[in-house]
């Protein structure tokens, strides 16, 4: 590392955060009400809304994460792509129209209107809040691989400058900043690993090249290292995830219609598509090119900084540090939302005044981004299995509440929140009983399972929601199910 | 080719690899530990090569040259003997734990990865790993790799084909139907 790239290394980051401050700074005041500050204004387009659902899930466990799991794992992993997407279909058909009915801003406005109760909106808030967190400490601890190994910065102050950036252009502009981000993130990724991969695959060799290499490495690379078993369960956990994950929600909410909505998720499937491609064939000729690298998550830094040509090398690196700015960005504003607006605005102060909830909520992003910190200091494991984790809490507690609720006129209040307690306490459990698959379940399975018993058990002994609400998502398809 | 390897001391066996390519050889390789040779046995098993020394380690670290010639074919792609194991730096300092050399009987160029221009025939660059493979410029075209025999792939080709069929058809598909439902669906 010579001290000129060192130099134009930092000099990018620093250009790049002087532009989403500038961002931040140009969208403040159209923050400045709550509806601008978390939604948007409700006016996100098709491309711009698509580029934002992509944004929010690419995250650094795709660029660094997914590059260094394809890197130790081979191709495999990638029919997770096409999987994950089944949950975005599923949110295109049973969530995204119906939870626009709710004139809401978060995920836990919607449990507020639909079962009709501030617990289960509180429990929402505060289950979202503990899982984001994990998940933005993968953010932070793939900034601070990077930036750590890139920039020659101690790892602590690397997570502390990278929570830096991503604090500083949230609590400015809010939900307006993150899409603008998003947009430059899609942009940024895409025109990389048009550039970078077209020239690895120059200079590493063709598919078949590449899979002759890895072959011989590893037979397992070229095949089946991840069973179709462990597969379904990851794609489960994380597209059906995706398919309620509050900080998708808040984006479905900021755009401007439900075709808005669909057509943005079709956009987001083009800009997966490219991405996937692309950390699919970095981890592999990454492998080919230097199969002995200490850590798999090294991957990307190492081949920004060891195997491209410099400037092709920054351009990669300043996509990946925008990766996981821009989606801790999105889900420091889904946390601070939870607090703000959950549970500091509806439970303790509804009779705020704009001025006070946004206030509120740039409190909130500050107070916020700085727990994840701590965990990110721990480094507790790879970032995609920290992802994957966070990802099987999520999808445990909220996808049976959310989409039975959305398409069950006899789901009850007490039953979504005996469902969310249930679907978390199962996933938790699970988790730490240390087999993988104890009972032939992985813990999403068992979550999600135990969600969906006790929302149907304890919705029939329990009154269902009233005649009005019902109306309001139930009105233009007849009544589904028994009452 | 030279490679200098500075390592936490272990009391693992040190053992080297190299993954060859058609007309490509690799000849009197050289490993010194602390400064002095050591005698290691070479062994091939497919397209691997591998030079295994199992003398005890002590010392606090271990300071490891290999060096060797290789005489390229068509592809201008030169395996690299490396190290079957992750690196372990010994210090706390973010450099990487080896510095790979290419020095050129005449004037050439390494293309790939990244190496510094040190003078006319030698290019070198510090690393966190050791890169299986450099490209250079100026190979000799002894040899037509291009009519060699297909290896085995491991059917990456067909999956990755089939992955991104998935992808294409898909997205087109997807958008068709969202463009046809109305605002009220």
């Amino acid at each position: 590392m010579t001290g000129a790239y060192l130099t134009a290394f930092y000099v990018i980051v620093g250009a790049y955060l002087v532009l989403v401050c500038g961002i931040g700074l140009y969208n403040y005041r159209r923050a400045s009400t709550e509806e601008g500050f978390l939604a948007a204004g409700r006016s996100l387009g098709p491309i711009i809304g698509g580029a934002t659902l992509m944004a929010n899930q690419v995250s650094a466990g795709a660029t660094i994460g997914m590059v260094g799991f394809h890197y130790f794992s081979g191709i495999s992993y990638a029919w997770t792509w096409p999987l994950v997407w089944i949950g975005w279909v599923v949110a295109a058909l049973f969530v995204a129209p119906k939870i626009r009915r709710v004139p809401g801003l978060t995920l836990p406005d919607f449990f507020a209107a639909r079962f009709e109760s501030n617990w289960a909106r509180g429990i929402a808030a505060l289950f979202i809040l503990v899982v984001y967190a994990v998940m933005l400490s993968a953010q932070y601890q793939a900034g601070g691989l990077l930036f750590g190994l890139v920039g020659g910065m101690e790892y602590s102050r690397a997570v502390l400058l990278v929570a830096g950036i991503t604090t500083a252009y949230t609590v400015l502009g809010g939900m307006y900043s993150n899409a603008y981000v998003g947009m430059l993130k899609a942009v940024l990724l895409l025109a990389s690993y048009a550039i970078a991969v077209p020239w690895m695959l120059d200079h590493v060799g063709t598919v078949r090249d590449i899979g002759e290499a890895l072959t011989a490495i590893d037979p397992r690379l070229t095949g089946n290292w991840f069973g179709w078993r462990q597969l379904i369960a990851i794609s489960m956990a994380i597209g059906l995830g995706l398919a309620v994950a509050p900080y998708e929600i808040s984006a479905i909410y900021s755009m401007q219609s439900r075709r808005t909505t669909r057509l943005a998720i079709g956009y987001s499937f083009l800009f997966q598509a490219c991405i996937g491609i692309g950390v699919l064939l970095f981890g592999l000729s990454m492998r080919v090119a230097m199969p002995e690298l200490p850590a798999p998550d090294l991957a990307t830094p190492v081949l920004g900084m060891s195997i491209l040509p410099p400037w092709m090398g920054l351009l990669v690196l300043l996509a990946a540090v925008v990766t996981f700015t821009r989606t801790g960005g999105a889900i420091l504003l889904t946390v601070a939302s939870a607090v703000s607006h959950d549970i500091y605005v509806k439970l303790f102060r509804p009779g705020a005044t704009e001025r006070t909830k946004v206030l509120a909520s740039r409190l909130a992003v500050l107070t916020f981004s700085a727990v994840p910190v701590a965990l990110a200091l721990r480094q507790f494991d790879l970032v995609n299995f920290i992802v994957i984790w966070a990802a099987k809490l999520m999808v445990s507690f909220l996808f049976i509440p959310v989409v039975v609720g959305l398409n069950w006129r006899r789901a009850t209040k007490a039953g979504a929140i005996a469902s969310m307690l249930g679907g978390m306490t199962t996933c938790l459990a699970w988790s730490f009983l240390g087999s993988p698959y104890y009972l032939g379940l992985d813990s999403a399975e068992a979550g999600v399972l135990v969600s969906a018993g006790m929302m149907f058990a304890v919705s029939r002994l329990t009154a269902p929601a009233s005649e009005g609400t019902l109306r309001q998502f139930f009105e233009d398809r007849g009544r589904i199910g028994p009452h | 080719m030279e490679e200098r390897y500075t390592l936490a001391p272990s009391t693992a066996p040190i053992e080297l690899q190299a993954l060859t390519r058609p007309c490509v050889f690799i000849e009197n390789i050289r490993i010194e530990r602390d400064g002095v040779a050591l005698a290691v046995a070479e062994a091939r098993k497919g397209r691997w090569i591998t030079w295994r020394d199992s003398t005890p380690t002590g010392g606090d670290s271990i300071r490891l040259v290999v060096r060797y010639d290789a005489w390229l074919g068509g592809s201008g792609a030169l395996p690299i003997v490396h190290l079957a194991a992750p690196l372990a730096r010994n210090d706390a300092s973010r450099q990487g734990a080896v510095t790979v050399a290419v020095r050129f009987e005449r004037e050439g160029r390494v293309e790939f990865p990244h190496m510094t221009h040190q003078s006319p025939n030698e290019w070198s660059a510090r690393y966190v790993a050791t890169p299986s493979f450099v490209i250079v410029r100026e190979a000799n075209p002894g040899c037509d790799v291009v009519s060699r025999a297909p290896g085995d792939n491991g059917g990456l080709v067909w999956r990755f084909a089939l992955l991104v069929g998935i992808m294409v058809a898909w997205v087109p598909l997807y958008l068709a139907w969202a463009r046809r439902t109305g605002d009220s669906a």
